[in-house]
């Protein structure tokens, strides 16, 4: 089985598909837009974007992460049935179970989003609300 | 006020997007977490990458996060120590 089929959510909420890492850092994938989509395509990119940081991050371990943070994300023009965005996903940093990440997709070659998010490993929830760190 | 923390909390404001905050808004002793700022997890590790391309200081354990990153001035605390342990370090 690979990674992106042990997630937890599956198709239609599985985004990302064909993921390939291209080093320790980066991972890249594609998210097919289609007409059966279940969420706004703007969010499925996003949460493609998510699910192959999960892969690039946790997939040696075996285990997942929870999405706990966008920022910066800009989409230039509508994303429609039948675009495929192929994207690039960067590891930038990592402390204490939350990890920053990088992505940009393109259409065509085209650049139609990018985005920082993060990624929280489950940590005991108690423990994390009294210390953050 | 003191010239490094200054700079860290304009540096905090900034990356951490504290709008309409001054530095003036932020006492030196005030917890950055857990009441205070408020910061959370996601915070910690923006100032984690902070300290490296600001400073140069790489923090990777958590227990030294635990320790300094109380308040700004324990802040400025730490990152004094960790330059000047890197200029006494030999070449």
């Amino acid at each position: 089985m690979t990674w992106l089929a042990s997630l937890p959510h599956q198709i239609p909420f599985r985004a990302a598909s064909a993921a390939t890492r291209v080093g320790d850092k980066t991972i890249e994938g594609v998210y097919v837009c289609t007409a059966n989509d279940s969420m706004p395509s703007g969010v499925m990119a996003v949460e493609a974007m998510a699910q192959l940081g999960g892969g690039l991050a946790f997939s040696a371990a075996s285990s997942h992460a929870f999405l706990s943070g966008i920022d910066r994300c800009e989409v230039d023009r509508a994303i429609e049935t039948g675009d495929v965005i192929r994207f690039v996903v960067t590891l930038d940093a990592d402390f204490g179970g939350t990890y920053r990440f990088s992505g940009r997709g393109l259409v065509d070659g085209v650049e139609v989003i990018r985005g920082r998010f993060y990624l929280a490993h489950h940590r005991d929830t108690e423990d994390t609300e009294k210390n953050p760190l | 006020m003191d010239d490094l923390r200054k700079k860290l909390k304009e540096l905090l404001i900034d990356r951490l997007k504290f709008e309409d905050m001054t530095p003036d808004d932020i006492n030196d002793d005030d917890p950055l977490f857990a009441g205070g700022l408020g910061l959370d997890s996601i915070d910690a590790l923006e100032i984690v990458v902070m300290l490296e391309t600001e400073f140069g200081i790489k923090v990777k354990n958590e227990s030294a996060a635990r320790d300094n990153f109380h308040s700004i001035s324990s802040l400025a605390d730490f990152v004094r120590h960790r330059l000047a342990d890197e200029q006494r370090a030999p070449v």
